[in-house]
């Protein structure tokens, strides 16, 4: 692999095992309402249903098929390659970026 | 806390929006150095941890729950400005993805968990340094500081939260601010455990990784 993906480090190896542990501690999550929603129960007003931009994955359900647990552990899953791929992304825009500069003379 | 559609006035959505895409800015800015090979691997994982920690929310007494915010742990392992915009991200995926916050409260959003969680407690943390100097060789005065700031950063996005709640009339400030103070103090204690077990095992396993040299 190239030097892009340093993941044996064991920082790398810590927070991938960190991730795993949290992943499954998501199974586990409380369904009962944050603290916003806690508070606009308090104060007689309930969550407007109707958000103005449609999701693939609402509340965290990739398939209503599926249990809870389940849905929580895809979802987090991910979650991971969406942002892992989006900073490589970003990095490897701004490398090709970066590169395309030097050689313009 | 993450807010939904529909509870903020658009005087407060453009507020919001103006300032964190502001911020944005300044932060990307600042942190698109960092991009590089040696430290994008940490920037990925930090998200990503983030992600699924915002996903675990822990009972609270009353019959609510809270999340962790992870957005001071991210600067004080990535730095304030990539500490901001790894939150920017993680909330926009959050609200584009998994419906988690409103489109429209996406900047109020970022504001609190981002701008304020991350930079407003990484402030708070370099002023706390600064002003106990004498005393940080102690062993515990860093633990200390670290996890005031984690759980102050919590409580800080909690009053910025109800503050536009507030201008936009979801309900009168001062039930708005006891109630989010209260549920977020327990969620502000959480944070500041988690920050200070992540810290001291980093420190531990790769104290190189991290620029730990604003830390002591």
């Amino acid at each position: 692999m190239t030097a892009y993906f340093k993941f044996r480090h064991k920082f790398f190896r810590f927070f991938l095992a960190l991730f795993a542990l949290l992943l499954l501690f998501t199974v586990f999550s409380s369904t009962l309402p944050d603290g916003l929603e806690w508070i606009a129960q308090q104060v007689g007003i309930s969550e407007p249903g109707n958000s103005l931009q449609p999701a693939p994955f609402s509340d965290y359900v990739v398939s209503s098929q599926l249990p809870r647990g389940i849905n929580q552990v895809l979802s987090g899953l991910l979650g991971f390659v969406l942002l892992v791929g989006i900073v490589y992304l970003l990095y490897f825009v701004r490398k090709r970026k970066m590169l395309k500069n030097r050689h313009t003379p | 806390m993450h807010i939904p559609d529909g509870f903020l006035t658009p005087p407060v959505i453009v507020t919001t929006y103006a300032v964190s895409a502001g911020s944005i800015a300044v932060a990307w800015n600042s942190a698109r150095n960092q991009f590089d090979e040696q430290t994008v691997p940490k920037i990925a994982l930090t998200a990503a941890f983030i992600f699924v920690a915002q996903m675990i929310n822990i009972p609270i007494s009353g019959g609510t729950s809270g999340h962790l915010l992870g957005g001071f742990l991210a600067a004080l392992l990535l730095g304030p400005a990539a500490g901001i915009f790894v939150m920017a991200l993680v909330l926009t995926v959050q609200m584009l993805v998994f419906q988690d916050g409103g489109l429209t409260a996406l900047g109020a959003n970022i504001l609190n968990m981002g701008i304020i969680d991350a930079g407003g407690g990484y402030l708070l943390f370099l002023l706390l340094k600064s002003v106990l100097k004498k005393y940080l060789n102690r062993k515990f005065v860093l633990a200390g500081i670290l996890f005031f700031s984690a759980w102050a950063s919590v409580e800080l996005g909690a009053v910025f939260c109800s503050a536009e709640l507030g201008f936009s009339h979801f309900a009168p400030w001062k039930i708005l601010l006891s109630l989010m103070l209260s549920v977020h103090f327990f969620v502000g204690l959480l944070e500041g455990i988690m920050t200070l077990f992540v810290y001291q095992a980093i420190r531990k396993i790769r104290p190189d990784l991290i620029s730990l040299d604003h830390l002591t």
